[in-house]
């Protein structure tokens, strides 16, 4: 408990996690505050429903709090995203064994996490168009581009989420950029 | 990219140039080979620049939400926080070291007696026990939990957590490892989670009926008694307008109807489901879940069918 709050923001992610493993709940709280944001984020793209993702981001949190011996250091947010990941994945099918049926793409629409509202309505429209087609993308190649692209991971991080090689993870991005192009070409030419 | 061989290696040799690994120059041997790739890459480095430009999403309006999560969590750090002997336990078992063999042997115990357990219920599908791990809540949100309580509920909220935790099996309680730890949590939360404001008539119905439920597991009533009353306890919360909670009843309702194997009591949690669904927002899966549930209930003849049938009517009309 020996590091003050304020000079949290200047340790690593690992450097911060060492105090939370001594049980240091301000530490906790720094953790909380740098991935708050990206961890709803990802949960919400995963399970496609608002109050699903506000369970799994909750769950997540407190596991990652159980589960601290467990991380042994190295790449604290591929720890914490492979935790979210899992729970999310894991919500995502109950809910579709409660309701019987695949769960369908989001009622309230990607832009229910809307963009920035200091954006000009071109860069707004642009921003809504590029996301509606990277959910149209197949699964495995939609959350390679998004751990990429909207969650700015590099490619090691991508890799040990996903469970693949590094090579696999650039050539999954690259396959969704070249369809993710055909896409937008399409829709412009119309 | 058309005419270019579905190779991985030469893919990765693309994505490595446009993330800027590797040089032009590496790539003019497949330029000549295939001379369309160059309009190809020129359209991809300008999608690699519009991706990378992509504006965050503004997530100001969920901060209200992350404020409430984190006072949450801070309180409930702030319980757990000194290091437990169950977590040195769960650290030592993932390195290694001389504690492991005891406590392998102590889980492989638990998974033994876990194993015997699920058997034991398959085989008893329509009544399972009080004790087993149906009375356990699947799925906890921490959200729910109110630590800003005052004393006198807080103790209330205390006392209701050590009866969860009692209705444990002994062989639950008593083998020490980091599973029995997070069951003995889980059923605490569950006691905290249950308390609700006394001051409305629905509040009171919905305490009644949460007692109604303890008393109904302690004394081993059926599941279908068991899951009339969830039911009953979903619909009295989307009273109260608190729709998270009345969606975990439901769907826990569902889903232990669906343990049994009872699938009239499925359609008609389903139902329910589909009206908390619909107060959320949720149109389109409200309508495809009652479309399954009065499928099944006429299926079935059953005399609710007529009131669901009516209600998708309804439903399907307003969305109209």
């Amino acid at each position: 408990m020996g590091v003050n709050s304020r000079a949290y923001s200047e340790l690593s992610d690992d450097a911060v996690f060492e105090q939370v493993k001594c049980g240091d709940v301000a530490a906790f709280e720094e953790i909380y505050r740098r991935y708050k944001q990206r961890i709803f984020a990802y949960c919400w793209r995963i399970v496609r429903d608002r109050w699903l993702a506000e369970d799994v981001f909750q769950q997540t949190f407190l596991s990652v709090f159980e589960h601290r011996d467990q991380y042994t250091g190295g790449n604290f947010a591929a720890w914490i995203y492979t935790i979210a990941r899992n729970w999310a994945f894991k919500a995502r099918a109950r809910q579709q064994r409660i309701q019987g049926h695949e769960v369908q793409e989001p009622e309230e629409g990607i832009d229910a996490i809307a963009p920035d509202a200091s954006l000009s309505p071109e860069a707004a429209a642009d921003y809504a168009i590029v996301l509606e087609h990277i959910a149209r993308l197949p699964v495995e190649y939609r959350e390679a581009l998004e751990l990429r692209y909207l969650d700015e991971l590099p490619y090691k991080d991508i890799a040990q989420i996903l469970g693949i090689s590094e090579s696999l993870a650039k050539v999954r991005v690259f396959r969704a950029k070249k369809m993710l192009q055909k896409m937008l070409a399409v829709q412009d030419s119309e | 990219m058309k005419g270019l061989p579905e190779d991985q290696d030469v893919e990765l040799l693309i994505a490595r140039y446009l993330e800027g690994e590797v040089s032009k120059e590496e790539l003019v041997p497949l330029l000549q080979q295939y001379p369309e790739l160059q309009a190809e890459l020129e359209q991809l480095e300008s999608l690699e620049t519009r991706l990378q430009t992509l504006p965050k999403p503004d997530l100001s309006t969920y901060e209200p939400f992350f404020d409430r999560v984190q006072a949450q969590l801070k309180e409930y750090l702030q319980r757990k926080a000194a290091p437990s002997s169950t977590s040195a336990v769960g650290s030592r078992m993932f390195r290694g070291g001389s504690v492991l063999p005891r406590y392998w042997i102590v889980l492989l115990g638990v998974v033994a007696v876990g194993v015997g357990i699920a058997l034991f219920l398959r085989s008893q599908k329509a009544t399972p026990s009080p004790q087993s791990e149906q009375m356990l809540p699947r799925y906890v949100d921490s959200a729910e939990l109110v630590w800003e309580l005052p004393a006198e509920v807080a103790r209330t909220v205390q006392d209701s957590g050590k009866k969860a935790h009692n209705r444990l099996s002994s062989k639950e309680q008593g083998a020490g490892t980091l599973l029995n730890q997070q069951r003995a949590d889980t059923a605490r939360l569950r006691g905290i989670a249950r308390i609700t404001t006394p001051t409305s008539p629905v509040s009171q119905q919905i305490e009644h009926l949460h007692q109604q439920l303890d008393a109904a597991r302690q004394q081993g009533a059926d599941i279908a008694t068991i899951l009339v009353l969830e039911r009953q306890l979903g619909i009295l919360y989307r009273q109260q307008g608190d729709l998270q909670q009345s969606r975990r009843w439901l769907e826990r309702a569902v889903e232990e109807a669906d343990d049994a194997g009872l699938v009239v009591q499925k359609a008609l949690a389903q139902g329910e489901l589909a009206l908390t669904l619909h107060a959320m927002g949720k149109e389109g899966e409200s309508i495809k879940m009652l479309q399954h549930a009065t499928r099944v209930l006429r299926a079935q003849r059953h005399p609710a069918y007529q009131r669901w049938r009516q209600m998708l009517q309804r439903i399907t009309a307003a969305q109209q």
